[in-house]
């Protein structure tokens, strides 16, 4: 089945589209305004937004489309893209990328490849939210380090850290329990270390790799120097770094900017990860448009979902006042979005960004597998090596499960 | 209604003993209030001061910014989710009441063929944990196309085991003369039901009430599954999604919890007699 | 009551009409035991017996939501669960393990305070009736807003339990959900906090229908408060306790609230019971067949230990 051909551009008659995502945080009133303001430019096309929590949204939205209930397009992340792809339940969508007139140049090479599965594109990018280092300015200063100079590599940081620490000052709260928080500075800092998680096609997983260990030892590091306290949440994490306990949060832009304009007298900065192992990378995700496959399509409410999705992809600069980075290179060189500070500085770290490998089902394996394996290092209750190497024999049986079930269902 | 037998076996044990006794229920007393209170106050603070420490009790600076930044927020219809619980809740009761009162009259008061299977297969039922019957009953209310509707959550537990259990035994417990001066009267079985059976029955009806509203009201895990647009979401399931989007914003996220629970703290205080007699006769007849 | 010194004025009536044998019933019309009984048995098979026999079957297959085909596979799904090579049973039995461990430390705690609070309750005094609203008030909030209330008291950081134990001298604080044991000690603890009402209730209603006669007999025999509570109070209470005992147990093997919302699994899975599991294989992952599976061994487990404490407590009764 295929997508009925569109322009881009909707004057048909009146429709009322509905359009899912898990945008429940800050991040949701800017979606809908930018919503009145294409309804107002488009009086004929009535968007109904419906904001599920990411982690039943990956429920919910397989089942809506398997019952009937799915809604015209919806934002996904782009690691399950390829896991609801091979599942069927999103359309291929390369007819419209001509149709709106979207090409590879515009994008970053790893943004604009994160949509394709198995030679065909199931997703338009909208955004992307590089993990970058949020720094209070205020403890830096206290502590006699530069606010405006924050630390970029492992040396300088190590000593950042020292003086904090020599103040009285946890300067790094790492996350150790929830695993979302744990695993993204992990994932990163495996790339720094020029590691990969998985073998090129998604069976075997490496995370016994020397790149991996000096991941996990540099993150152990930080607990055993007393740079940070242990068992800590990330929402602790957050916390003591509002309350001026804490000068370092490594994290997405899309939570965190937002969320920190949001403290009265928080005096905060943000910059790229520092370049901790011998190259810079940064673990980001990318908010990305689908359509849902219905039993029959309506061309009039997918030439309507298209031309939404091709006007906000354009306009994303508005977008970007909710934290993430515009996608499109046009949008994140305008002038807009310039004028956002904070995130035109986590912009300048787009060149290191990593994404998950397009594997179905990865997301399962690095959150129920990965993540809390280096989750129980953290917290102690294992031993580097116990726990990755039941990761990994855990992860390749995983993969391999995965492969054979979403080739199967092909 | 009975009127409660109050034991008191040892009046009079002096007054140090009831001393005693008072001031271990008064500190049991803070143990289960305190924290509502601090959800109350917290509700009212602004996010600073819900994290200050040493903890206000009373808020330094008064605010409603939890309250406002909840009530803007077209993701969260806290009051929406009240009132959907509401209706499922008294739908379902309702729905309970009548298949269950209306099954349990025959299995005690009529004879038939196939009443001992029947009975037995409700109460064989009563010893399945509920669980078992989530993946296929998933199924059936999807194809149903019952999905992220309320039908989903009125309908399939309505079938209680246990209500016709319960009933069942009242009901033989009944003095049959009664029922036959209807009969005399030419009333029919149903009239019979209705307008003799059922006004004798108050109390364990009233028991069955409250247990299925209680149930209902405090079910988490299949509105959470079958629940998909974000309006039609129950409080347990809706409250539950105000900690990602709030994460450490305290005063709104106690804000909604305040709002889930004070109405139900009123009606409860205002009906807590009613709803006690009832928990407490559930355990008798089970 | 008033109505058993009514006369039986049972009389026999011409066949055709209405017979009323005592006890056994009235006969009725033909079809109106079954009118009576349609619209609960229409629900009850929808939803109760079809999905026994509907979730048996699918257990038997591979049922992939989104797999075009569901292929037999007879107990494949249930053998799986019992091979230690397999990441689905090693997890599952991860999560059994959490469920156990989360009955084994809250049914007693649930079973015995409860006792206690209902025998202090079950004194003459003022302020009775308010005293037991008090307790039960959680129960009426749901686990929703039980898990938001307590996410914040039991926060690490900037929780009100913290910080009253750093008061009394315990500068440490404690990770109450985020590490071992404390994540346990939170959800038990919690979980009595919200529930403990009701079973206390439950066993007021028990004590007030034990016989003061009982007690009276006793205190002439000048029987010690313990001995009283052994030898009146137990036995008296007896089919409250197995009910409580029961219920508790299927509540607390039903646990997944607590758990969903105050550790959400953590710390690396330690608090993800079965129930979460079994959901998350089924509704999140759809692997439909493999938690059907799941949800069957576990329910048969359930089973045989309610069977157990039945018998169990008939055979006390035989003292």
């Amino acid at each position: 089945m295929e997508l009925p051909p569109v322009t881009g551009a909707y004057d048909g008659p009146p429709v009322t589209l509905r359009f899912w995502n898990g945008l429940t945080g800050g991040d949701g009133p800017f979606m809908r305004k930018l919503l009145a303001r294409f309804q107002d430019l488009n009086p004929n096309v009535t968007i109904q937004m419906y904001a599920i929590p990411w982690s039943n949204f990956y429920q919910k939205f397989p089942a809506s489309v398997a019952s009937g209930l799915a809604p015209d397009f919806a934002l996904m992340h782009n690691f399950q893209v390829a896991t609801n792809a091979a599942r069927g339940v999103i359309m291929p969508v390369d007819g419209l990328v001509d149709a709106v007139g979207l090409s590879e140049q515009e994008y970053p090479a790893t943004v604009w490849q994160s949509g394709v599965y198995q030679n065909r594109r199931y997703s338009i990018p909208l955004d992307i939210w590089p993990d970058s280092l949020f720094y209070n300015r205020r403890v830096l200063a206290k502590a006699g380090l530069d606010p405006d100079q924050p630390p970029q590599d492992a040396a300088s940081y190590q000593a950042a850290l020292e003086t904090l620490r020599s103040k009285g000052i946890a300067g790094h709260w790492l996350a150790s329990v929830d695993p979302q928080g744990v695993g993204r500075p992990f994932d990163s800092l495996l790339w720094q270390h020029g590691g990969t998680h998985y073998d090129a096609d998604g069976t075997t997983a490496y995370f016994t790799s020397a790149e991996a260990t000096a991941a996990l030892k540099w993150q152990v590091s930080l607990l055993e120097q007393g740079f940070s306290p242990r068992n800590a949440s990330g929402g602790d994490a957050n916390v003591a770094f509002k309350n001026d306990k804490n000068a370092f949060l490594w994290g997405g832009p899309g939570a965190l900017i937002n969320d920190l304009s949001k403290v009265k007298n928080l005096d905060w900065g943000v910059a790229p990860l520092p370049k901790i192992g011998p190259q810079r990378a940064a673990f980001a995700g990318s908010h990305q448009f689908v359509i849902a496959r219905q039993k029959d399509f309506d061309p009039d409410r997918v030439a309507a979902s298209v031309a939404f999705i091709s006007w906000l992809t354009r306009n994303a600069a508005g977008w970007a006042e909710a934290g993430p980075i515009p996608a499109r290179r046009s949008v994140q060189q305008s002038g807009d979005f310039q004028k956002l500070v904070p995130q035109a500085k986590v912009a300048r770290g787009v060149d290191f960004i990593k994404f998950y490998p397009l594997i179905p089902g990865i997301a399962d394996v690095q959150l129920t597998i990965l993540y809390p394996a280096v989750s129980d290092v953290l917290l102690q209750n294992s031993s580097p090596e116990r726990a990755m190497e039941a990761a990994v024999a855990q992860a390749s049986e995983l993969l391999q499960e995965n492969r054979q079930k979403y080739e199967g269902s092909r | 209604m009975a009127t409660i037998v109050t034991a008191g076996r040892r009046p009079g044990q002096g007054v140090a003993a009831n001393l005693l006794l008072y001031a271990l229920l008064l500190i049991l007393s803070v143990i289960f209030i305190a924290p509502l209170l601090w959800m109350l106050s917290t509700s009212f603070k602004t996010t600073e001061g819900a994290t200050a420490l040493p903890p206000q009790w009373i808020p330094e600076e008064f605010s409603a910014e939890g309250y406002t930044s909840l009530f803007a927020d077209a993701q969260a219809p806290v009051l929406r989710w009240l009132f959907n619980s509401v209706v499922v809740a008294v739908a379902h009761t309702v729905l309970v009441l009548v298949t269950a009162a209306a099954a349990a009259y025959p299995l005690a008061r009529m004879r038939f063929r196939g009443k001992n299977t029947i009975f037995a297969l409700i109460v064989a039922t009563l010893f399945v944990p509920g669980f078992v019957f989530l993946m296929p009953n998933y199924l059936i209310v999807e194809s149903l196309g019952w999905l992220d509707s309320k039908w989903a959550l009125i309908v399939p537990g309505a079938a209680s085991a246990f209500g016709v259990f319960f009933l069942r035994q009242f009901f033989v417990s009944i003095p049959v003369e009664l029922e036959e001066a209807g009969l005399i009267d030419g009333a029919n079985r149903f009239q019979i039901f209705v307008r003799i059976v059922l006004p004798l029955a108050k109390a364990p009806l009233a028991t069955l009430a409250i247990l299925s509203l209680l149930g209902s009201w405090n079910d988490f895990l299949w509105p959470l599954y079958v629940l998909f647009n974000p309006e039609n979401l129950t409080l347990p399931a809706g409250l539950a999604t105000l900690k990602g989007a709030y994460a450490t914003d305290y005063p709104a996220i106690m804000a909604g919890a305040a709002l889930a629970s004070v109405p139900v703290l009123i009606a409860f205080a205002l009906v807590q007699r009613y709803v006690i007699a009832g928990v407490a006769r559930s355990g008798l007849k089970g | 009551m008033a109505t058993e010194t009514l006369v039986d004025r049972r009389s026999r009536r011409a066949p055709g009409t209405v017979e009323v044998p005592r006890g056994a019933g009235v006969r009725p019309g033909r079809f109106t035991p079954y009118l009576f009984l349609a619209p609960f048995l229409l629900v009850f098979g929808v939803f109760v017996l079809a999905p026994a026999v509907y979730g048996l079957w699918i257990s038997l297959h591979n049922w992939d939501f989104f797999l075009p085909t569901r292929p037999w596979v007879g107990l494949t799904n249930y053998l799986n669960l019992f091979d230690s090579d397999n990441l689905l049973a090693e997890q599952f039995w991860e999560s059994m393990l959490a469920t156990g461990k989360f009955v084994l430390f809250s049914v007693p705690l649930l079973v015995v305070l409860p006792l206690g609070l209902a025998m202090l309750l079950n004194r003459n005094f003022r302020g009775r009736t308010a005293f037991r609203a008090i307790y039960f008030a959680p129960y009426v909030l749901g686990v929703s807003v039980i898990g938001l209330l307590w996410q914040f008291l039991l926060s690490s950081n900037v929780g009100l339990v913290n910080y009253y134990l750093s008061k009394v001298g315990l500068d440490e604080a404690i990770p109450w959900l985020t590490a071992l044991p404390w994540v346990w000690i939170s959800l038990v603890g919690v979980t009595v906090w919200w529930t403990m009402g009701f079973n206390s209730v439950v066993y007021l209603a028990g004590l007030q229908g034990i016989d003061t006669a009982l007690y009276d007999a006793a205190k002439v025999d000048g029987a010690s408060r313990w001995r009283e509570f052994v030898h009146v109070t137990l036995p008296g209470l007896r089919p409250v306790l197995l009910f409580v005992v029961t219920m508790t147990i299927l509540a607390s093997a039903n646990m997944f609230g607590q758990s969903y919302l105050l550790t959400a699994g953590n710390p690396s899975n330690e608090t993800r019971t079965a129930i979460m599991f079994i959901a998350q294989v089924g509704l999140e992952q759809f692997r439909i067949g493999s938690a059907a599976a799941m949800s069957y061994l576990l329910a048969l487990l359930l089973i045989v230990i309610s069977a157990a404490n039945f018998v169990f407590f008939r055979s006390k009764e035989g003292d």
